[in-house]
């Protein structure tokens, strides 16, 4: 997505910034820095949900710490740069979580099938689309702000890898990487997070509750 | 309403998405006091330092790494070997009279240059080095394995005559002088086991043909002259160096193949010479009872 963008443009790859960062050029960093801090702190900040939102600064600025400490280490070996970032706040959110006191489940694994809705499920709401009406614009801010409450009823290993996948746009081979599982594995994971948010959502912005 | 990201890909749920756009933390981005305060990080010298030094870690651990370090290992030490080889003649080298060598020594055996270097140290720590040139790597006070090659550069003195002589007359004294005089440069050539096997195949090739010479009278070679020959050979070896010339004085021992002279020995005093037409001049040191007894029997030959 933004790769293919920044290869047309001739900007460097996160890969290319990393090792110039690492051979001393704080610049690169600071490039990084603003490719990924939207998205890596939305990711920490929906991750960690709202009980522990308050320490969305704290994990954000550990995992680019993390990186600066670790940039002689780092190498390009099977896992881009936006990988190994996200891997490493996932890290620290599970370390916050655990620390909250909270049960940490990584397997994520769900009995049954997921629930698949059929094309009848969403004739109600409004279809996607880059610029809404205001009407509709209204609707889709109450989706969103049901939608993380509905994240936050998710097991973390399907939270995580329900928002890597359709948040973040990472692909499925990359969510699996960075929750170091297998493919399939993450696969079911975003099935079943799918299927419950679906669930969730239907519920909540049915017909009767526009 | 699904959008495939890649084919391999799983579909993603666009209402899902578009709530997610949506939802109220969407736009949500780091405070900026924590964004400067990661950069600060960042960019901070020490980080900086610590970037150098990382490297420099992983340099060393690419060395540390088992094949890196073997290499490195073995080439340390034959670093170490080379310099304690090559270093060994003036750190061990026995002790020195290089002071006193004539300048006609000068073409003596190579092994005098290192030698010319040894600190100066007693000349009767040399004899007793140098009596006994074949136990001396045990009695050596060099211990590292170089001393094992010492005796063989080392040469045996004139003076080293195991059981010591008695005081001697002046006149004798004199003459042992002066013998030292024109031999002292011989204690700096190496030591050879045994220069004499020319002499002993010509000897079994060429026994009857073969005849010595003492003085006035002429002998035929025979076993008693064998015998003599092998004493000879038993008792100097190990002892024989390359000396300058043949003694002033001594009564000569010739061996000739008809009129052709093969070869010529001295007994004198402590020392047997042997002069050859085509292997030069050799000299060894005996112990005084074993040069008396090599010098008497050829006197007893009997004439033919």
């Amino acid at each position: 997505m933004g790769q293919t963008s920044r290869c047309m443009t001739s900007e460097p790859s996160d890969d290319d910034l990393m090792a110039a960062y690492a051979a001393g050029d704080a610049t690169a960093f600071e490039r990084l820095y603003e490719r990924h801090q939207a998205s890596l702190y939305r990711f920490v900040r929906r991750l960690l949900g709202r009980a522990l939102t308050s320490h969305t600064d704290e994990v954000f600025q550990d995992t680019w710490l993390r990186v600066v400490h670790a940039r002689a280490r780092w190498q390009p070996q099977g896992a881009t740069f936006r990988t190994w970032l996200f891997t490493l706040a996932q890290h620290r959110v599970i370390d916050i979580l655990r620390r909250s006191g909270r049960e940490v489940v990584l397997d994520g694994a769900d009995d049954g099938p997921p629930w698949e809705p059929d094309d009848a499920a969403w004739q109600h709401w409004p279809a996607p689309a880059a610029a809404l009406p205001a009407e509709e614009l209204a609707f889709w801010r109450r989706a969103g702000e049901r939608l993380l409450g509905c994240l936050e009823q998710l097991p973390l290993p399907q939270r995580s890898a329900f928002l890597l996948h359709h948040d973040d746009g990472l692909a499925l081979a990359d969510v699996a990487t960075i929750l170091e599982v297998g493919f399939e594995t993450a696969k079911t994971r975003v099935r079943y997070a799918m299927s419950k948010l679906r669930t969730c959502m239907g519920a909540y912005l049915g017909p009767e509750a526009r | 309403m699904s959008t495939p990201h890649e084919p391999s890909d799983m579909a993603r749920d666009a209402w899902l998405r578009e709530a997610l756009r949506h939802a109220p933390d969407a736009d949500v981005t780091p405070p900026p006091a924590l964004r400067e305060a990661i950069l600060r990080q960042a960019r901070h010298p020490a980080v900086r330092r610590a970037g150098l030094w990382q490297r420099v870690e992983a340099a060393l651990g690419w060395l540390a790494r088992p094949p890196v370090a073997a290499g490195l290992a073995t080439l340390t030490l034959s670093t170490v070997i080379v310099v304690m080889w090559r270093d060994s003649p003036l750190d061990e080298a026995p002790a020195p009279v290089a002071s006193r060598l004539p300048p006609a020594a000068a073409p003596a055996p190579s092994a005098a240059v290192p030698v010319e270097r040894r600190a100066a140290a007693p000349k009767a720590a040399l004899r007793e080095r140098v009596q006994k040139p074949q136990p001396a790597p045990k009695a050596a006070p060099a211990p590292r394995s170089e001393a094992g090659a010492a005796p063989a550069q080392e040469p045996p003195s004139q003076d080293a005559a195991a059981p010591r002589p008695a005081p001697a007359a002046p006149a004798t004294v004199m003459a042992k002088r002066e013998r030292a005089a024109s031999t002292e440069a011989l204690s700096f050539a190496p030591t050879v086991l045994d220069p004499l096997p020319p002499v002993a195949q010509l000897l079994a090739a060429r026994g009857p043909a073969l005849h010595w010479s003492l003085g006035e009278r002429s002998i035929a070679h025979g076993s008693a002259q064998q015998a003599w020959f092998e004493q000879l050979r038993s008792l100097a070896a190990g002892r024989w160096q390359r000396a300058p010339g043949p003694p002033a004085s001594g009564a000569p021992l010739r061996l000739y193949e008809g009129d052709e002279l093969r070869a010529e020995f001295i007994v004198s005093g402590q020392h047997v010479w042997w002069i050859s037409p085509t292997q030069g001049t050799w000299r060894a040191t005996l112990d005084e009872a074993d040069a008396a007894q090599l010098q008497a029997q050829p006197a007893r030959w009997s004439p033919t």
